[in-house]
């Protein structure tokens, strides 16, 4: 059976009943139907999975954001069943999974490609793409206007700290940055085939120093997309586990929500997400 | 889909610094600093502004920095004219430029002339 989680997020209601009609024809159309309930103030996603699991849904279908996604990864905790989604907007993970819009998401879930993915952890939280943090305080957009001139001027005046994490239980790290990156899986706007893959079983970590202005100017567009390995004086390293040590109270932001704070254990756990997957997949 | 284990280049840049033991399956570039250990099965880069206190274990290697420590190589190591190595050498093929610095013992492996090879 299948159970569907809509998170209708910050859709008007106008939106949100355009894209249930849209949903109703497609489940109808591929032969997916199954319980659909939406997550409201007092029925959270948590709530709704455990009633998933009540009603012994073999599928949870997510169907709102790359949020959405991540909740309901965090809801199932590592119970067994399949995970499927359904973005109703652009979202990255979807791009990462193959999956377009909400017509091609339900010919993706009736197709039923189900592959075993990494999922990162951090303090017992899972992610499934990528866990950042530094670069002031906002969470990165390549949407933004490059050519903004306030944008360019915080770009050089971004603050520098100083990581510290030990790796893999083989070194200790110490490097002064202005953001970072723990990719688990990411969408294409990198380009880097061998980043991001998400059945390596391993994290890469991606971290930027602080770089001179004629250089943040030439790489501001990989900067605010968070394609730090695509600027030449970033470090990339590949571990399985790592502790970030200092600084201490650092956030770590999945997309623009903070998940956890420093000091974090992160680590990847390899084949740990059973989920449907589209012929169009990144990896 | 890609296999397993196959990892991309693994970059140590200058504002680095790494104590331990680094290991990797794919290439390293290191342009920091590196103390304890460092070992690939492909290639490794040490860039003119490295500075490594380690042995190091790789299958060929571009040596621009200073290293002090033994330097292992199953195929070619090249000293650039910047680099400073203070340690013992053991590799297949050596490329010393002019203008680098190489204090210690090396060792090559024995090119198999055409002779023995037919006897």
């Amino acid at each position: 059976m299948y159970y569907y989680i809509v998170d209708p997020q910050k859709l008007s209601q106008r939106e949100f009943e355009r894209v249930q009609n849209h949903l109703h024809s497609s489940l109808s159309e591929y032969r997916i139907s199954g319980e659909i309930v939406r997550v409201t103030g007092l029925r959270t996603v948590n709530q709704l999975v455990d009633n998933a699991f009540l009603h012994g849904a073999k599928t949870i279908v997510a169907v709102g954001s790359d949020d959405t996604l991540h909740d309901v990864i965090n809801a199932v905790k590592g119970r067994e069943t399949v995970i499927g989604f359904i973005p109703i907007m652009d979202t990255e993970i979807g791009e990462i999974l193959g999956i377009r819009n909400i017509n091609h998401a339900a010919k993706t879930i009736a197709s039923r490609l189900i592959a075993d993915l990494d999922l990162g952890s951090v303090n017992n939280n899972y992610f499934f793409s990528k866990l950042s943090f530094g670069l002031g305080m906002g969470a990165t957009n390549s949407k933004m206007n490059l050519f903004n001139f306030r944008l360019i001027r915080s770009l050089f005046h971004l603050p520098q700290f100083e990581v510290k994490f030990s790796a893999d239980h083989r070194y200790v790290a110490t490097v002064k940055v202005v953001g970072g990156a723990i990719i688990n899986a990411r969408g294409n706007n990198c380009g880097h085939g061998h980043i991001s893959n998400p059945t390596d079983g391993v994290a890469d970590v991606v971290l930027l120093s602080k770089l001179p202005k004629f250089q943040t100017l030439k790489y501001r567009g990989e900067i605010l997309s968070g394609c730090f390995d695509q600027i030449p004086q970033a470090s990339v390293v590949h571990l399985r586990k790592l502790e970030i040590i200092a600084p201490q109270g650092l956030p770590l932001r999945v997309g623009s929500r903070v998940i956890a704070k420093t000091p974090a254990v992160i680590q990847i756990i390899p084949r740990a997400l059973k989920i449907i997957v589209g012929r169009d997949r990144k990896f | 889909m890609a296999k397993q284990q196959e990892y991309a280049e693994t970059i140590v840049s200058s504002g680095m610094r790494i104590e331990g033991e680094l290991k990797s399956n794919g290439h390293i570039k290191i342009d920091g600093v590196v103390s304890g250990k460092v070992h690939t099965s492909q290639d490794l880069l040490i860039g003119p502004n490295a500075q490594i206190d380690a042995d190091l274990i790789a299958a060929n290697a571009v040596i621009g920095g200073t290293v002090k420590g033994n330097i292992t190589v199953k195929g070619s190591l090249l000293l650039l004219e910047t680099a400073k190595v203070i340690g013992n050498i053991s590799c297949g093929g050596l490329g010393i430029r002019e203008g680098s610095y190489f204090s210690g013992a090396c060792r090559m492996q024995e090119v198999k002339s055409e002779g023995n090879q037919e006897a």
